[in-house]
């Protein structure tokens, strides 16, 4: 059953964990490398810092949604649904450009890794079948799974960058900032599609029970996540150097330094297909706040209608890479294109208004509460009265009055 | 319901019975200043009993009553003996060894007569221990209760009735600790159990399958026992326990997947030594799920994964064979399950000599006519013994295993992981009437966990199961 979405504050922090290396592994140090050079961890570095400002303003927002409130239904009671509808169209699509790219990335790492001659749908089609059957099993499942898969992705990721430190070069890292941080700075426009991760949240403002206070550990599993990404950022320029952008798939890369003798056999790839299940639950997490979307832009409230929404967004990410160069499109139109300043309101100008519109909702939700309240009290009064009144005529009919 | 008032327009309620006399009813009259008349069941009622409890007070004493309370009270010696007005009440007493004593035509008394005819109490065969106790449940409900009893001595223990099965008549009986468990679980039981119209129960797995999880589902979501001192500690920690007459299997609710990690001599032993046994038989239950499929799927796509010295003697053993990776393994792990299926419905006596030679003959003849690699027989014999690890969900964890190796024989590695991750989505999924299935790991429950895969000392365990809705938590102050 879609619905069944309840998730605790520490779930979703083990699924922050996961999720936010899970993508970045695939390719982003890659293009990262073409475009600022060995300078790219530090790029790395200050977008997440950025990440990190967007996400203590949501996890503000968070903590001060005591209603519960789903961003839909803050941001249409506050400033119009209209607006509402828009922003979630642009989520809409952020969140299918980021699944496209994701699912052509994902499918390459076992076509060009694992089983070259497979046909390309044959790998898609039952990552799409796999994540309508998550989905229809409910958050709160996918939440629980990456409780059992947590310790085995993040043993798999950290043995596939620490077992690969030995063989960095840190000279491929110097000289740093040769072309100053100005170089830098201007190139990071072109990378923001690849973060705001954490939006997802978002999507689980009314999906966490209302016990649940401890904000504080969405931050610390960022943090744990960013320093992974950095890490891996820092080791596949220090591993590549200057031939870092000629690569297609970072992790795969990284991890075949791990294996010193060959008569070991390529114990690496477990360890890539262990950690891919972190891709998976990303695609998961995803399709399912894409879904969300469609669903409060379309009014979908019914079972099946979201069935029909999720196998939509499903429909067009298999169908996409079909019909144009997945890459190419996404590169082009949304990140170093007109798209990310589209996609900027969701990532960077709705965080920080958050706090204010839900402390607005919250205002609304008191006072149509405190109306509802003097409605009932008056009404009892009304009835008591009522009553009254009719004790007193039936008195006086007993007392023979008029 | 009738009530006999209703009955006698038509026929009174003993004429009713009467008319539907089975040869192995019997009928006693005796006359006095009312007529008396005794209704026993043959086999079913302890014919001494009715004789000395029943049948010779009444001959000696009871010929001048003219009331059931006055027989109630003044002459039955019988210590269980209630009153009943409803003839299908009657009708169901009756068929299930209870005495009917009519001294009126509007009501009987019903004496509890049943007979305890049956098998002795020994150890369960399938749950052996070498520590702990013995003592294994058997067909009766009354033995069962008793054994039951015997461990809970207390007004605490909360047993209701609930008779099902159009013609079978099954007693069951729903037990729990009424300060512990939870009330809502057990009026839930109740009801689902009352609910059942179908025509005979005639062992507890007939009832567990209208307590599973609503709507298909493939893992077990009861828990089942033979042992009366598991059932007891079960219901220490908040469980509800089911008795059927007829089964000595005994149901337990709410179920979780560790429970079958949970061995019945786990609680008498070291807790370190516990705590080895149990990462041993989850390490092996998911090493025989998967090692079929993972071996499958390195061998077709990615055998570069093997190291090479063991690539090479798989290489070795596999290069004159005619079928394919995974159509040999499939082959074994049929044969296995059919050598399987064949011993347990062999006579006890043929079955261990027959299997064992099936085994060597079939597998040493395979082998060596070149018909399958050595690796594989290896694996599929390793894969089917390890599953045993698990005894309640072996057949279940038999069915994934094949399925996995199709699919990792189909798909290669990538179609394994994703399969595996489906199976762990569904799974956490489930839950048995409120408790996940696979808690404390998913949703993490850190004080359940100290009796999960790492068994800390019973003087440390100061809480219930958590994932168990209860009354009580606290086990220790």
């Amino acid at each position: 059953m879609i619905g069944d979405n309840n998730i605790k504050i520490k779930q979703l922090m083990l699924l922050i964990i996961l999720i936010i290396p899970g993508g970045k592994y695939l390719s982003l140090p890659i293009v990262m490398a073409r475009g600022i050079g060995r300078d790219s961890p530090y790029a790395c570095l200050i977008l997440f810092a950025i990440d990190l400002l967007m996400l203590l303003c949501i996890v503000w927002a968070l903590n001060l949604n005591t209603y519960r409130k789903s961003v839909y239904e803050i941001i249409s009671s506050t400033l119009s649904p209209i607006v509402a509808k828009i922003i979630m169209g642009i989520f809409a699509l952020f969140l299918l450009v980021r699944l496209s790219y994701l699912m052509v990335y994902s499918i390459d790492i076992f076509s060009s890794t694992f089983s070259i001659k497979t046909n390309w749908l044959a790998f898609i089609i039952p990552v799409a079948i796999a994540v309508i059957f998550m989905i229809s099993r409910g958050m709160t499942a996918v939440a629980r799974l990456a409780q059992i898969l947590f310790a085995f992705i993040i043993i798999a990721q950290l043995t596939m960058l620490i077992l690969s430190i030995p063989q960095t070069d840190i000279g491929n890292l110097q000289p740093v900032l040769d072309k100053g941080i100005g170089g830098v700075l201007r190139k990071l426009p072109d990378y923001t599609l690849w973060y705001g991760d954490c939006l997802i949240l978002l999507f689980f403002a009314d999906c966490i029970p209302k016990n649940e206070e401890k904000y504080g550990i969405l931050v610390a599993g960022f943090g744990i996540s960013a320093a992974i990404c950095i890490g891996l950022s820092v080791v596949y320029i220090g591993l590549f150097g200057s031939y870092a952008k000629y690569n297609n798939l970072a992790m795969s890369k990284v991890s075949q330094f791990i294996i010193q003798q060959t008569t070991l056999g390529r114990l690496d790839w477990l360890m890539l297909v262990i950690w891919s299940v972190s891709v998976l639950i990303k695609i998961v997490m995803f399709s399912f706040c894409c879904m969300r979307s469609i669903n409060h832009i379309l009014n979908i409230t019914t079972q099946i209608g979201k069935y029909i929404s999720l196998i939509a967004v499903m429909v067009i990410i298999v169908v996409l890479p079909l019909l144009t160069d997945v890459k190419q499109l996404v590169s082009d139109a949304f990140s170093t294109g007109w798209g990310k300043y589209v996609f900027w309101v969701c990532q960077y100008l709705l965080p920080p208004l958050l706090p204010l519109l839900v402390c607005r909702t919250n205002k609304r939700e008191q006072a149509d509460n405190n109306i509802i309240l003097n409605s009932k009290s008056k009404l009892k009064k009304l009835v008591d009265g009522d009553a009254q009144q009719q004790t007193n005529m039936a008195d006086s009919i007993m007392r023979g009055q008029p | 319901m009738k009530t006999l008032s209703q009955t006698i327009f038509d026929m009174n309620a003993l004429n009713q019975l009467v008319k539907e006399s089975t040869p192995d009813m019997r009928i006693r009259h005796l006359s006095g200043v009312k007529q008396i008349t005794v209704l026993s069941l043959d086999g079913m009622s302890d014919d001494t009993y009715v004789s000395t409890q029943v049948v010779q007070p009444i001959v000696e004493m009871g010929l001048n009553c003219k009331t059931t309370h006055q027989l109630s009270q003044k002459v039955i010696f019988a210590i269980k003996c209630d009153s009943v007005t409803l003839v299908d009440k009657m009708r169901e007493l009756f068929y299930n060894g209870y005495t009917l004593v009519f001294i009126s035509p509007d009501e009987c008394l019903a004496l509890d007569t049943r007979t305890t005819l049956g098998r002795n109490i020994v150890q369960p065969p399938t749950s052996n221990v070498t520590k702990g106790p013995r003592e294994g449940f058997v067909e009766s409900i009354k033995v069962n209760i008793t054994l039951l009893r015997k461990r809970i001595k207390g007004p605490e223990l909360h047993i209701e009735y609930v008779t099902v099965g159009k013609h079978t008549n099954t007693m069951v009986a729903i037990c729990y600790i009424s300060s512990i468990a939870s009330q809502e679980i057990a009026d839930k039981i109740v009801q689902r159990i009352k609910a059942i119209t179908v025509d005979g129960v005639l062992d507890s797995s007939y009832i567990s399958s209208y307590l599973d999880h609503r709507g298909i589902t493939l893992f077990r979501m009861v828990g089942t026992t033979e042992k009366p001192d598991v059932v007891a500690g079960k219901m220490l920690e908040g469980r509800i326990a089911v008795i059927v007459d007829g089964s000595p299997i005994v149901l337990t609710i709410p179920y979780l997947f560790v429970e079958d990690i949970q061995g019945p001599e786990d609680y008498y032993g070291s807790p370190e030594i516990i705590t080895v046994n149990r990462i041993l038989r989850s390490l092996s239950a998911v090493i025989c799920v998967i090692l079929p499929s993972l071996y499958v799927s390195l061998q077709l796509f990615n055998y570069q994964i093997i190291p090479l010295k063991f690539l090479i003697t798989i290489f070795d053993a596999t290069q004159n064979i005619p079928f394919n990776p995974l159509v040999e393994m499939v082959v074994v792990l049929v044969i296995f399950d059919i050598l399987r299926e064949a011993n347990a419905r062999m006579p006890s006596i043929a079955g261990l000599s027959l299997s064992l030679i099936g085994a060597v003959v079939l597998g040493d003849a395979a082998v060596r006519a070149g018909l399958l690699g050595a690796p594989a027989v290896m694996i599929g014999a390793l894969s089917g013994i390890g599953l045993y690890t698990m005894p309640n969900n072996t057949l279940l964890l038999t069915l994934v295993r094949l399925v996995l190796t199709f699919i990792g024989g189909i798909m290669g590695l990538f179609g394994l992981s994703l399969a595996v991750v489906a199976i762990l989505a569904y799974m956490v999924s489930l839950s048995s009437f409120g408790a996940p299935y696979l808690a404390p790991f998913a949703p993490d429950i850190s004080s359940d966990r100290k009796d999960a895969l790492i068994k800390v000392p019973l003087s440390k365990m100061y809480k219930r199961p958590q994932s168990i809705k209860q009354k009580n938590d606290t086990r220790i102050k």
